[in-house]
Parts: C-alpha cells; structure tokens; sequence
C-alpha cells in the first residue's frame, strides 16, 4: 500500500480511515465561502480526498441567528449522508438555561458525537460553570465528545475530564499543551486544526513519542480539507503515526458510542482497519 | 504528480523561534520534502531585522543552486534607505533578480502609487512583477487584511506591471475577487483558504491569476500543496497554478 504521503503527492483519495473532527456547516456572514451550502460539492470534494467522514458543528458556532435553525441546518444535511456527515450539537453560553432542551432535541434527531462551543462573541464560561454541569452529565451518559474552540481555562478542564471521565474532551486548534495534559488525562484529545507552523505535528509527535493524543481537523467546510491533511501528509513522522491522527484514534472513540454498533457508519471503515476492539 | 515553483520562501535564521532553513542546503532539503523545484526566495533575518541595502547572502546562497531565484524587499524610494529606483532596477537585473518585495505591514510604510510610483515606474518599463505581503512578523493569517484601496490604487496606476498580492488573508474573498475583477494585472497566492477558492477563482477569472506561494518558514507548505493535489482542476490548470503561471511571468521580464 502507498504511503499517505504518496497519496497526497498524487492527488489520489486516501485508502485508509479519514475521519476530519473538526468541521462546519452553514453560511458565513462576514466573509465569502463559495458555494458553502453545496452539500454535493461538500461531499465531492470529501470524495477526491479519500475522506471518509468530517464531524461539523454549525457555522458561526453559538453566535449568530437561531440557534436551533443553526444545529438543523447541519443535522439535515447528516440526515442526507448518515455515513459521511455526523453533526455536534452546537450550544452557546448566550442562552445557558436552553443549552440541555436544545441538545435533548438534538439527540433526538439521530446520531449526534456530541457537543461543540466556540469562544468568540459570547459571555466567558469554564468546564465548571453551572450551565455546563447538566450538558456534561448527558454526554457522558452516551458516552460523547465535546469539542471547545479552545479550552481557556485548563485547571476547570483537568476537574471536567476527572468528573465526567465518560466524556471525551477535545481542544479545537493544535496546542502542544493539551497533549502534555492528555497524558495524565485518558479522555482529553488535540485537534491539529491550524497547525500552521512547518511540520509543527510531527515534531508533536517526536517530542510526545506517541500519536493517540491527537485528530485530524480542518475547519472544512469553510476552509478547503486540505488544512488538514496538508500538516500531516509529508510530516516527520512514521506512517502508523499520520494514520492514527488522521482517522484510526477517531475510530477508537466513535467504536464506544452506543449508537455506532446500530447505525452502521463504521462497516466500512472497520473492514479496513482491522483495530483492536475489545 | 505535481512539482511547484513556489513564489515565497525565506531562507537564513529567524530570530523568531521555531522552523527555519538556514543555508540553501537546507532550504533545498525542504523543497524536497514537499516537491518544491523552484522558488522565488528572499533572505528572512533581513526581512525580520530591516536590512535594505546589502544583498550578498541572498545572492550567493541563491548561486549554489538554479532551483533558488533570489528576490530582494523594496521601499519607498523618498527615504533613500536603497538605491535610487533605476539603480536599483538595473542592479536586480544584472544579478538575475526578476521579482522584488514590498512589506508594507512588516516594514511599516504605505504602498501606493504615492510613495512607490518612482519605483513602479521602474518597474512597470521592465514588466518585472512586484510582490506585496502585507502580513506583519507575528500576525495569523486568519484575520489578516491586506490594505485592499493602497493594492488597488497601485494596480490601477501601474496596469502594466504584475502584482503578486501573498498573504490575502483567510477570509477576505468578498476584496480578493473584487480585485481581481477590476485589476487584470492582480494575481494572488492560494492564502484564501476558503472552500471552494481555487475552483472559483479559475471558473470567473482564468487559471493565470493564481501562483502558489508555501510562506516557509512561517508556515508549512504541505497547507498549500496538498490543496492544490487534490482541487477540481484541469491538469494544464494545475500546472498553471502550480508553476507555469510564475515561470511565465519570469520570462517575461524584459
Ligand atoms: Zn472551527
């Protein structure tokens, strides 16, 4: 088999697992994305890139327009692709006390991985204000992810992550930092999004000796896939490496979702894999 | 596969921490990491520390191998801190110097017809392509805004002279197409991140308004070049994004 590298120097669609953590879906009010509610051109160009699945949040993530409108505009565009598109519930400190009927609703609608907030434009919040308490304890129930733009502060992440060990926490945009806390902390996970500086993950990696900390993220659909393939693709890093960051460690946690053995996402990518599932 | 002419490498130390190719060597070590051939380079600890006027290091770093083409930064010629524009013209072209750089943001000037008409002028008469990065030392390009009415001033004034405008910013398409629109002799780097950009670009405004431009060592080049691999382009558009647009305009420096 080619190395992902080579795939990538080909422009051929990679052949092992591709699963992108960090997406978006909707449109952008202050800047122009093209086509950027094209659900066909969306999954097309996850089709020329080998991209088997891109877990997306809404678009303006918890800071503009209706809320709930948001979430739908995502969760009706994973009801057309089950395999491919798997919606968060985007919430937003502006509205704390609608935060738990808004992901009831959610839940309800079919799949979901989980939860995902940004920072920008709304009231500051930690792992352990009041409002996040009863969102954390229905996550970790069905045993979820939720991904924050940036985890501000890490003393209230590192309380969440012991509290709510049943939920994976994931730190939005690459920060060696959360690596060094994943260590001690089984459930917290980096995205790589925005790795921007040269081969800043493989040298993650050397200096880490290790690779299950980390996931493929982009920003697609408002930026173009390869924002997050491109940092790992030529990196300084073995090959078993680029295939765990790329797909393989999200693999791991969507396989301990209850809903993944019923909803028939992972049949593909499990054939391929061959993991470890105990 | 494809194999690209990279219109923005720095080589030599940074004072700024992190990824740097100190010597030609190592810069062509990079190149090869990510299929570089070519590139238009400049000399980085200059352009971080403010050094105008002396050109050696560019220059013989730039003669080990004929995959680097070395570029040099330009000012407002008012403040004499460089030769004056017809100098300074003449002595690029007589080192094998066929594009120059403009910073306004990182080297604190404005670049319009104003201050840099001398140049231009200069310029203009031998078609040699002026590029403009407006991103400061430190700055994400993320939120970063080129300043559009100086780029647009400069283009209009000068409509016979290339302008390369790296560095777009991320998210500022609704300027970057307005540009290229009204100004013919505009090309822009594939900085504008956006889903979509390269098709869309190609389909309203041609395959030769674009050039790839990897911005090591402040950032990785696989950014770029993975995009440009995988975009739903034809693959005489891809060389001519990848590359031939760039080699093009070279040669066509008088
Ligand atoms: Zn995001």
């Amino acid at each position: 088999m080619k190395t992902t590298r080579e795939y990538v120097c080909a422009g051929q669609p990679l052949e092992t697992p591709f699963i992108d953590v960090h997406g978006h879906f909707g449109p952008w009010p202050d800047t122009f994305i093209p086509h950027t509610v094209d659900q066909g051109r969306i999954i097309a160009e996850m089709d020329r890139y080998g991209c088997d699945m891109v877990w997306m949040s809404a678009s303006n993530p918890g800071y503009a327009g209706d809320l709930a409108a948001k979430n739908d505009c995502v969760f009706d565009f994973a009801a057309a692709y089950p395999e491919r598109i798997i919606p968060y519930c985007t919430l937003s400190s502006h509205d704390p006390q609608n935060n738990v009927k808004e992901l009831k609703r959610c839940l309800a609608r079919g799949p979901c991985i989980g939860v995902k907030m940004h920072r920008y434009s709304q009231p500051s919040y930690t792992m352990r204000s009041d409002f996040m308490q009863a969102i954390l304890e229905i996550l970790a129930e069905h045993r979820l992810v939720y991904l924050n733009h940036v985890f501000e502060n890490v003393i209230d992440l590192e309380w969440a992550c012991d509290k709510y060990a049943d939920v994976v926490f994931i730190a939005g945009h690459f920060n060696p930092g959360i690596n060094d806390l994943a260590l001690s902390h089984p459930n917290l996970r980096d995205c790589t999004c925005a790795a921007m500086h040269p081969d800043a993950i493989g040298a993650e990696v050397q200096r880490l000796k290790r690779s299950d900390t980390m996931l493929v993220g982009s920003d697609f659909s408002q930026v173009h896939l390869g924002f997050g393939l491109g940092m790992i693709a030529y990196g300084n890093m073995a090959e078993d490496d680029k295939r765990n960051i790329l797909g393989n460690n999200a693999l791991r946690l969507l396989e301990r979702i209850p809903w993944s053995d019923t909803s028939g996402v992972l049949a593909g990518m499990r054939e391929d894999l061959g993991i470890d599932r105990k | 596969m494809v194999t690209f002419f990279d219109c923005e490498m720095g080589l030599g130390p940074t004072g700024l921490g992190g990824a740097a190719a100190p010597t030609a060597e190592a810069l062509l070590r990079v190149m090869g990491q990510y299929d570089i051939g070519s590139a238009l380079v400049y000399d980085r600890a200059a352009h971080e520390a403010g050094v105008f006027d002396r050109f050696d290091f560019i220059l013989e770093a730039c003669g080990t191998s004929h995959r680097l083409l070395p570029t040099i930064p330009v000012l407002p010629p008012a403040t004499r801190e460089q030769m004056p524009p017809a100098d300074l013209v003449a002595f690029c072209l007589d080192h094998g110097i066929k594009a120059v750089r403009a910073c306004p943001t990182a080297h604190n000037f404005i670049c319009d017809r104003h201050s840099m008409g001398r140049l231009c002028t200069q310029l203009q008469a031998r078609r040699m392509p002026l590029i403009h990065s407006s991103i400061g030392l430190r700055e994400h390009p993320y939120k970063h805004q080129p300043p559009w009415h100086d780029l647009r001033d400069l283009a209009l004034a000068f409509p016979d002279m290339p302008v390369i405008v790296l560095h777009t910013g991320m998210m500022q398409g609704r300027n970057l197409f307005t540009l290229l629109e009204e100004c013919p002799n505009v090309m822009a780097d594939l900085s504008c991140a956006s889903f979509q950009y390269v098709e869309e670009v190609v389909a309203h405004f041609g395959s030769a308004r674009l050039v790839m431009a990897s911005h090591f060592p402040a950032e990785d080049p696989g950014l770029y070049t993975t995009w440009l691999n995988y975009a739903k382009v034809d693959a005489d558009v891809r060389a001519n994004i990848a590359g031939d647009n760039l080699r093009r305009l070279l040669a066509a420096v008088v």
